[in-house]
């Protein structure tokens, strides 16, 4: 029996976007592999139940993203922090969200887990200026304010990431701001 | 080897499977039966209409719950700013009461007094901003917005109220500054503050005043969206444009006093009194007002040109 147009075009997004959504996932939660086969996993199933009644949207793969930024948030929030290493301080997770990433996997869920404890718009804003590199100018437009708004907003939520990241190792780091 | 932020071939293809068989039960089932009696085909009718009612309404509780459970964990978010603005009510309140008992046993100055009035009513303003994110959240279920060309909630227009606070808490700045400069003006008058203190004075009254009037233009921007004269696309260019000229205005009043100071140090300078550095720093201070000046101008002209 031939499959669907929407079964179809379900399986279509799926073989384009697995490995980048995954990634994505994978990124945020240090690689903890049962972890982000469950979220990409709950992603794709909530993606099949919303699709099939309301058709697969134009921007799928931004759909799944945020679909799964959100689990990410979500599971984040639940969760104490691990254990640290010794040699974790606050001033090498700073240079890591600066830097757009870092290759130790427990600085990069505390990352994660730190910017799961900023309001929602804060989080996404350093997301998108440190992690995905995303230019002051084009979040100026998503975020419908001007770029010196935009700098001023970051610089803050930088300055509240710091407190999270202060708070929750209980170490505190010396005064610098991070810088794109 | 399959790199740390890879999926395994093997998670991949089951997942796969998953996906395209969920998809594929789902427009199985959705597909009506083919009667082949009339008396088979309403016995099917009936158990499809109560199947599909009972699945419409598991689907609808998941649904539920899965948005009730995100506005839980926005409300909470949204409480706790809601409890914090109190407490910094709470404590402003005190240290007015406190300020109010000393001005009248004459161990504090009407300045203070004014100053403890302006927090106590800047905390209420806080305080009912605050509110205000609350019930958005609780009325809509989403984050509360702040851009201008959000729609009202349930007929009612939280960022307008908003706004009307932040115009409201802009108003007592003003005056604070306005109080401020005069104070200033009597000790320049007798000598006991100098001219870039003065000059400083004044442009904290200009920056007040470009503040309050800039959301004044906003309320009316608002206004204008709400009643349709105007489309979200067209109030949002144009509330960018009010936002940039208020940053304008603000770099030019740090302009003008940047070059007052920088006149002072050259002129101290040349008598000894302030150093090379003093001056470089003078000069830089300036040069960085100028540049955000130009910077700012160019933003306006593309704003003003439309996409």
């Amino acid at each position: 029996m031939p499959a669907s147009s929407v079964e179809q075009r379900i399986a279509e997004v799926y073989d384009q976007t697995m490995r980048r959504l995954y990634r994505f996932v994978s990124r945020r939660c240090g690689a903890d592999r049962a972890l982000v086969e469950d979220i990409v996993q709950e992603v794709w199933l909530r993606a099949v139940a919303a699709w099939r009644k309301q058709g697969v949207p134009h921007a799928p793969e931004a759909w799944l993203i945020a679909v799964a930024r959100n689990l990410v948030v979500t599971y984040y929030r639940r969760q104490r922090l691990l254990p640290l290493d010794a040699n974790v301080s606050v001033e090498l997770v700073l240079t890591a969200v600066e830097r757009g990433g870092t290759e130790s996997l427990d600085v990069e869920r505390l990352i994660h887990w730190s910017l799961a404890r900023l309001p929602e718009r804060q989080a996404r804003l350093l997301e998108a200026f440190h992690l995905e590199r995303r230019p002051v100018a084009e979040l100026a437009r998503e975020f419908r304010l001007s770029d010196r708004a935009i700098e001023g907003r970051l610089r803050r939520a930088r300055i509240d990431l710091r407190r999270v990241i202060e708070k929750a190792t209980g170490r505190r780091g010396a005064h610098h701001d991070i810088h794109p | 080897m399959t790199s740390i932020h890879e999926p395994t071939p093997e998670f991949e293809r089951f997942l796969r499977w998953q996906v395209t068989s969920a998809a594929r039960r789902a427009e199985r089932f959705m597909r009506p039966a083919v009667p082949t009696r009339s008396r088979q085909y309403l016995r099917l009718a009936a158990l499809v209409a109560v199947s599909m009612l009972i699945g419409a309404f598991g689907m609808t509780a998941t649904a539920r719950m899965q948005e009730s459970q995100h506005k839980q964990e926005l409300l909470s978010q949204q409480q706790v700013d809601l409890r914090l603005a109190e407490l910094k009510m709470q404590a402003a309140r005190q240290a007015l009461g406190d300020t109010q008992r000393r001005f009248a046993a004459g161990t504090a100055g009407r300045d203070v007094l004014d100053g403890a009035v302006m927090d106590e009513r800047l905390a209420r303003f806080d305080y009912e901003r605050a509110k205000s994110k609350y019930a958005e959240v609780l009325s809509s279920g989403q984050p509360p917005r702040e851009d201008i060309a959000s729609p009202a909630v349930s007929g009612r227009d939280f960022v307008g109220e908003r706004l009307q606070l932040d115009r409201q808490s802009a108003l007592l700045r003003l005056q604070a500054a306005q109080q401020a400069y005069d104070a200033v003006t009597h000790r320049h008058a007798v000598g006991l503050a100098g001219e870039v203190a003065l000059f400083q004075a004044q442009c904290d009254v200009e920056n007040a005043r470009s503040a309050a009037q800039s959301l004044d233009e906003q309320l009316g921007l608002r206004q204008r969206i709400l009643s349709g004269a105007i489309t979200a696309e067209q109030g949002s260019r144009e509330w960018q444009l009010v936002i940039a000229n208020r940053e304008l205005r603000v770099a030019q009043s740090r302009l003008r006093l940047a070059s007052r100071r920088l006149d002072l140090v050259r002129r101290q300078s040349a008598t000894g009194v302030a150093g090379k550095t003093d001056l470089i720093r003078a000069q830089l201070d300036q040069l960085e007002a100028e540049q955000e000046i130009a910077t700012l101008q160019a933003r306006i002209t593309k704003l003003k040109r439309g996409p």
